[in-house]
């Protein structure tokens, strides 16, 4: 039971997109595209936020060349990091 | 015999949909495996009237809809259990037998804790949002079944032991199994939904924070904060090329 949170204090935004964004260039995703869904909190009103993996790589490209409100760019930084965190408590770099 | 409560909210939203559907695929289905009987709240059924009638006759409850940081929600994003709600409140008191499972968002922040103190046994749920991915085109496809597998691992667990303890580990461990499974594509999206999850019940303390390795790094934390840390690292890093993260 004992499961100490993620540690991600130590990974900056700016490592973390630079990392998803070397991790995303070495695959091929053009065809059977996936989709992420994240459904909306109830009362926003808002749809889920919903976008194809393929994506990803033009939002975090965006993000670093200034669009810091990019919502999906944001989230997929937030997952990045958390993956490094766990990498790197492998012991694998990250 | 005993009797399980599933809640499916369903109306064609996409997380119900794929929700609803995993949960009969898998919850349902175990809970025919291990002699349990269902009560299952499916689509325009999943109201608040209905769930609040059914739930202080359960022990167990495996409940899908959307949430926040205070409420959850069922069909059509009717509020069902809400932070400092008589009905909640009232509910809860009478839970001191009740296991619950959430598939929601967010409700892990603060409203199980906050139904744990009001008297539940025990709930777990994610304190961020639940992400999946989806091959839209092949409902319900094989890229959701990890999210969804580890998710009900928990009721898998519970139904066959009654341990929410027990079901709690195999969640986890399951979690574990299915980051180390999946392709690179989608991994960091296990990570989110396994490190959010938690099981809320009295004695189970929220997650440690982190703490470095390293005596002096521990020291610059303690009296310092995460951020002097941080910063200090990025200096080593740009003077000796070390990443931030190792000792």
């Amino acid at each position: 039971m004992a499961r100490a949170k993620l540690n991600l204090t130590l990974i900056s935004d700016e490592e973390a997109a630079k990392y998803l964004l070397t991790s995303l260039s070495r695959l091929n995703l053009g065809s059977g595209d996936k989709e992420v869904v994240i459904p909306p909190p109830p009362g926003s009103k808002d749809k889920p936020i919903v976008y194809k993996i393929s994506s990803v790589a033009e939002h975090i490209q965006a993000w670093m060349n200034g669009a810091k409100d990019d919502v999906i760019a944001i989230r997929e930084i937030k997952y990045a990091k958390k993956e490094m965190a766990i990498e790197r408590s492998l012991g694998r770099k990250a | 015999m005993k009797e399980v409560l599933v809640v499916r909210p369903d109306w064609g939203d996409t997380a119900c949909r794929w929700g609803a559907e995993q949960l009969a695929r898998k919850t349902i289905a175990y809970a025919a495996q291990s002699g349990w009987s269902v009560r299952d709240l499916y689509g325009d059924d999943a109201t608040k009237a209905k769930i609040i009638a059914e739930l202080p006759s359960k022990t167990f409850a495996s409940v899908l809809g959307h949430g926040n940081e205070t409420t959850y929600t069922a069909q059509r994003q009717e509020v069902v259990l809400v932070k400092g709600d008589p009905d909640t409140d009232a509910l809860c008191a009478k839970g001191g037998n009740l296991v619950m499972n959430f598939l929601t968002c967010l409700v892990g922040e603060d409203l199980l804790p906050y139904m744990i103190e009001k008297g539940l046994k025990a709930a777990k749920g994610y304190s961020e949002e639940f992400v999946f991915v989806t091959d839209p085109a092949n409902f319900p496809d094989s890229v959701a079944e990890p999210f969804f597998r580890a998710h009900c691992e928990f009721d898998r667990v519970y139904l066959q032991t009654e341990d929410e303890d027990t079901a709690w580990d195999a969640e986890m461990a399951a979690w574990q199994e299915e980051y180390n499974k999946a392709p690179v594509t989608y991994r960091r999206y296990i990570a989110q939904d396994m490190d959010s999850s938690w099981l809320h019940k009295a004695g189970h303390e929220p997650p440690p924070e982190p703490q470095p390795s390293c005596p002096t790094s521990q020291w610059v934390v303690r009296n310092m904060g995460w951020k002097w840390l941080s910063r200090l690292r990025k200096i080593r890093k740009a003077l000796f090329g070390i990443e931030p993260g190792y000792p």
